[in-house]
Order: C-alpha cells, then structure tokens, then sequence
C-alpha cells in the first residue's frame, strides 16, 4: 500500500510543478523562520550556560545585620555604620570582620574561582603635604565603612591607605572614572609600591619614581613607597589624599594589634564561583567549616548581580525566542493549512474518484501527506543551508542587543556589576594573571569588553539537533494542516465529494 | 452465481427546501453474465439508484445485498473495492495521471500485479494513446480508459451511468460492445443507466425507472 502512495504521490509532484514549487517555496520560507528561531533558542541556552560557566556567581562575606541589630538591641533598619556611631550601640561595639587566614582558607574551596579583599586606614607623612578636602573623606570606592574602615584608629592620619588586590579592582577604575595618567598600575606582586592622585603630586613635586616616606600613625614607624603610576580622577567629591597600594603594603600602615602578625583583618571578601549554580553548597560549605564567623555576626551571601545582569537579557532573549518559535509555528501551521486546504479543495475531485474505486481514508490522506513530505523535505533541506544565514544575522542582531543591554546596565550601575562596598573583582586577578586592560584610558570599556568577550564565544549555528527539530516540528505542521481538510471532505460519501466537485 | 438484490429501496433528498423523495421502495434483482439497462425519465432516480448500487451514498431505507449479504455489513468502502466499479459519463479520471496510470491505480488498489496495457488493448486502445495524459485523449477515449479501469479493478459487477453519452455513433457501438463482453464473456453484473435506445435493445433486461419505481 505505502508504495503505491508513494508512487502516486511522486507522481503528483512531478506532474504539477507549479502546485509544487508554490508549496515549496512557502514550506521553504517558513521553515527558515523556525529553524532560525530554534537555532536563536538553542543560542540563548549556550549562552545561559556559558555565563554561568564563566561569570559564576559570587559570594561575600559580610555582617549579618539583622543578628547585629538584634544583639545590640536595635531593631532599627541603621547601617552597619550608623550603628557603629549610634548612641544606642554598645560601648565596645566592634564591626564584624574576616581576618586574613580564615579569607585565605575560605578560598581554597574546589567552589571558588578568585577572590578579592581589601585593607583600609590612615597614615601620616613628615614630607609631603595632604590637600585640603571639604568633602567626605571616603569614597575609595571600597572602604565599606567610610574613612579609615575597621582598621582605623579614632585619631586618623592625613592620608588614606587603600590596600586592594589590584589596581583593576578599584571600584573607579572599573567605572571609568579613574585612569593612571603616567606611570603603571599596581597589581598584588607590587610590594611598597603605590599610586597617587594627580593632585596630590602636583602639590608635592612627585613624579613616578620617587620615592615617599609614610608614617604609621600607631607606631610611628616608617614605610617608603615608591611611586609607580600618577591617577587622575573624575569624581568631584574624591579624597585626593587617597593612596593606592597592594594589600600587604597597606598592611603596614595598621596598629601592631591589628596586623596580627600577619593575620589582620580584612574587608569587603569576595568570592567567585566556577559554577554559580554552587552558590548554596559554597555558602552552606562555609556555614559548616567555619562556625566562627556566624559567632562574629557575619554571614555569608550570595551576590548574583552580575550574573543575573548578564543572564537577565538572555532570558529575555530566550523567551523572545520561544515566543518566536510559537508565534511561527503557528502561523506556519495556518499558512500550511490553508494552502493544504486550497490544494486538498482543488483536489477533490481526485479524492471522489478514488474513494469511488475503494481507497480508505488512510491511503488518500496518506499519499497527500507524502506529497507535501516530498515537497517539504526539499525545503527544509534547502533551508537548513539559508537559516543557519538567517539565524547568524539575527543571532548577532541579538548578541548586539545583549551586548548594549549590558553595557547600559552596567553603566547605569557605575561600571559595577557586583556591586558591594569593595567593588567587583575579575577572574584571574588573585589567581596570578593581571587582568587584561587594553585601554590604560579607557578603561570603562571593560565591563563592556568583558560581557562582549564572553558572548562571542558562543557558537552561534545549527546543530544537528536543530535540524531534527525543523524536520520534526515541519512533518508534524504539515500533518496537522492536512488532517484538517482531509477530513472536512473525507466525511461525505464519494457521491457528494464528486458533487462538489461538478 | 453471484447475485445482487436491491430490496424496498428509498431515497430522499432532505437537503432540499422540500424533502424529495426520489425512490420509493425500489426492489430488483441482477445475476452475473447479463448486461442490464436501466432507463427512466429525467429525475426519475436513476442516477440515485446507481449511486446505492455502487455504494457511493449511504442506503437511507432498504437494503443491497450481494450473495445475500448486505452491503452495510460487508462496509460500503470495502464494497467499492472487491465487488463494484463504476463507470461515470463524465469519466472520472484522475487528469495528471496517462491512461495507464489510471488503470495501474486500479490494480494497485486490488492488490495485484498486472500489466494496464492489457486492459488498455481490450478497450481498443494502443500503447501509445496509453502513456498519454488522459486529458490529451478524446472523450471516446478517455471512456475507453474509464472502462478499462473498471475491468483492471477485477469486480464482479460493472456499473456505468451513461457511459455513451458523449460518445459519437461509432464510438458508442464499440462501447457496447465491450460492455456486453464484461456480462458474456467475463460473467460480470454489468448494470447502465442510460438513455439511448441502441444501448437499451443491446441490453439482456431492461427496467424502466419511473416515479422513483421499477415499472
């Protein structure tokens, strides 16, 4: 029987080129269409993936304010620094804090990517003059706790100590507003070395090179530092006595008490994940190897913000895709099924006439059905060579939008998609690779770059999946847009089809 | 012998603005290797009655049983297939297909494996009128290979609706021929609704259609 359709079949192709190629060329176009949208579909998937795979997600270790606020009786929603100046907090309260072995330990977790941390206080200089600020003393950018951070004594030095693991994890470098005007950028390695704002060498005559002469306000010891790079920022409210260096140096500029040797205590820790789907086992990893911090009234969290800024528009791309995909199909189906439903109509007569001679429903709607697979298959073959065209130019057309989308954000964010007090951190930068900065000056293109470098590794093209998926999805429209018909004239009797027909 | 009764047959027309009804209680009887002529005044039902004899519409009231057995219980579709053919005055060929296309679909459809130009050459067609389009061929022609058709189907009984009716003279009477060769030589039921006396008087029984009765 299914050769005899098939013969039947083929012959009606062959014999009506015209009837053909219109159904062809419309199966054709649409099957483009959804190819293109599930290669779009399958793109957003990879790209979840990959992000989640090279973003990661991070954790940070912080206090846990809702258990501080309840120790110290405090039901109010104060900050951390609010409650630290509040009349009602204790005498002796103390801002909960990580010293550096316990980060250093937390780190070498298989969970965890990089991190990051940072030391700040304050010092003096006998040799270089401090310029006068009206504005607040903060806004490093990662001091979490205004001037000096936990690490600062009440009687504070004219200059500010900003230990970080690197120059790229300053929070204004990474938003633009910060660029090193000469000299070189520090990195972890740079041992007594550090930058200085623009102001600041001006008023003093320094250079790169030179070499400064710190003091430790607890000790009153003194630390040189050689000046490898001079910054220039754009923030009007910036404490130009600011000074930059790695975390150990600025290490030294803290009480005798507080360094512990060596052990000091440490803010702003920040974890990356490999996998930001380990989020929860990390943190409940941390919960359960180090009881201590919950005792310390710190708690650790996940922030997801860059993750889900980066994933947020690909979800939406996702969806839009999926809505694509459906909004197609369907208006496949319907275009499908009304030129099925003209040609099954234009063919009733032929029905009629073999029904007459005895043919079951099955054989006639059978040999339609093999006939639209004939044509159909021609076309999906052939648009599997133009889609992967079409779902490259729309792919990238998205992958735009994503990258804007991103980079809007992340503007809109001030270039920090982690957020948190000490800023965001790069993989790689603790690991021993110096985040790459191709642009000194420019360097509010990173974030950007980042998202970009990330999204172009995708593979946007048609697997062999996809294929099956046009091939099924196309068989299965066809199939839908013939049964309607068919049935609609295979439920009269041979007579009436033929009366129709005449 | 094979046997086809028609018992008590009604039709009505219901999807009219008056039901109209055109049998009313019509009952024959046809035995193989005859050739009969049905005959009847326009409107008469006779294009109806032959429309039930070769299960193409539902029976409404009434019963056709072949070797005693009802159409409806051997199913009007399986019906079409092993035991009747009908040949339409307009033809009813199927256009993309040649001459012997159509025939092959015929075979194809009994489930055997034989040559179409074997039936083709019996009608008096030859090899090249069978791989011509059918809507290349005239109208005698084409009735040849509607004719055809029918004998490739391999039935027991042949109905036809005016088969000479667009056919000239000549035509016609090779036609008939070649129905009364189905009845005779092949011990078919051969059944025709017709108009023309010349098929009617080549007839073994003829049966007059009138008012929706045999007469």
């Amino acid at each position: 029987m299914f050769r005899n359709m098939l013969k039947r079949s083929w012959l009606s192709v062959k014999r009506k080129p015209g009837r053909s190629i219109i159904i062809g060329l419309i199966l054709f176009a649409m099957s483009n269409l959804i190819l293109a949208a599930i290669v779009i579909k399958s793109a957003v998937n990879e790209q979840m993936e990959y992000a989640k795979e090279s973003l990661g997600g991070t954790v940070t270790i912080q206090a846990d304010m809702s258990k501080l606020r309840e120790e110290i009786g405090d039901p109010s929603s104060k900050s951390l620094e609010e409650l630290e100046s509040s009349s009602s907090a204790p005498a002796k309260f103390e801002r909960p804090s990580v010293t550096k072995s316990v980060a250093d330990k937390i780190a070498q977790s298989d969970y965890v990517k990089d991190y990051t941390y940072s030391v700040s206080t304050t010092a003096n200089s006998d040799s270089l003059t401090a310029i006068e600020t009206s504005g607040p003393s903060g806004g490093d950018g990662f001091s979490g706790g205004g001037f000096g951070g936990p690490n600062s004594e009440e009687n504070s030095g004219d200059f500010k100590i900003s230990g970080i693991n690197s120059y790229a994890f300053i929070q204004q470098v990474e938003n633009g507003s910060m660029s090193i005007s000469s000299g070189e950028y520090f990195d972890e390695d740079d041992a007594d070395k550090c930058i200085i704002s623009v102001d600041l060498a001006e008023e003093n005559g320094l250079k790169v090179g030179d070499t400064i002469t710190m003091t430790n306000i607890n000790n009153s010891e003194a630390v040189s530092l050689t000046i490898m790079g001079i910054y220039d920022i754009s923030e009007n409210m910036f404490n130009a006595n600011t000074i930059y260096m790695n975390v150990d140096t600025a290490a030294k500029f803290i009480s005798a008490d507080d360094y512990n040797d060596g052990d000091y205590k440490v803010e702003n820790v920040s974890y990356e994940l490999k996998n930001a789907e380990n989020a929860e086992a990390f943190i409940s990893w941390i919960k359960s190897e180090f009881p201590e911090l919950a005792e310390k009234n710190l708690t650790a969290s996940e922030d997801t913000r860059e993750y889900d800024q980066m994933v947020g528009p690909i979800e939406s791309v996702g969806s839009f895709a999926t809505t694509i995909l459906i909004i197609v199909i369907v208006a496949a189906a319907l275009i499908i099924t009304l030129i099925v439903m003209i040609n099954v109509k234009d063919r009733r007569y032929e029905i009629g006439v073999l029904t007459s001679l005895g043919a079951k429903k099955l054989n006639i709607i059978g040999q339609i059905f093999l006939e639209l697979v004939m044509v159909g298959t021609a076309a999906f073959a052939l648009s599997t060579a133009t889609s992967t065209v079409l779902a490259k130019t729309m792919g990238q057309g998205i992958l735009d939008s994503q990258i804007a989308s991103s980079s809007e954000a992340s503007e809109k964010n001030f270039g920090r998609p982690s957020g948190g007090p000490g800023g965001s951190f790069k993989p790689g930068a603790m690991g021993g690779d110096t985040p790459s900065m191709p642009e000194m000056s420019d360097s509010s293109n990173r974030v950007s770059e980042t998202s970009e470098n990330v999204i172009d590794e995708i593979n946007i093209s048609a697997k062999p999946s996809d294929f099956a998926l046009l091939f099924a999805s196309g068989y299965g429209v066809i199939l839908v847009a013939l049964l309607l018909p068919a049935i609609s004239i295979l439920r009269y009797s041979p007579k009436k089809i033929l009366q129709g027909k005449e | 012998m094979n046997r086809l009764v028609i018992s008590d047959l009604e039709y009505t027309y219901k999807d009219q603005t008056e039901p109209v009804k055109v049998l009313k209680g019509v009952s024959a009887e046809f035995s193989e290797g005859k050739l009969y002529a049905i005959q009847g005044e326009s409107g008469s039902g006779k294009t109806t009655l032959l429309s039930l004899l070769s299960a193409l519409d539902e029976i409404q009231d009434g019963d056709i049983k072949y070797n005693n057995k009802s159409i409806r219980e051997i199913g009007l579709s399986d019906f079409r297939l092993k035991y009747v053919n009908i040949v339409f005055q307009s033809f009813n060929l199927i256009k993309y297909m040649t001459a012997a296309e159509n025939v092959q679909v015929a075979i194809d459809f009994a489930g055997r494996h034989d040559d179409p130009l074997r039936y083709l050459k019996k009608v008096g067609l030859d090899e090249a009128a069978s791989s011509r389009l059918v809507n290349k061929l005239s109208g005698g022609q084409q009735q040849r290979v509607a004719i055809a058709r029918a004998l490739a189907s391999d039935v027991p009984i042949i109905v036809a609706d005016e088969p000479t009716g667009n056919l000239d003279e000549d035509t016609e009477a090779k036609i008939i021929d070649v129905f009364k060769d189905l009845a005779h030589k092949d011990k078919k039921i051969v059944i025709i609704v017709t108009h023309s006396r010349k098929v009617a008087e080549q007839a073994d029984k003829v049966l007059k259609l009138s008012r929706g009765k045999i007469s």
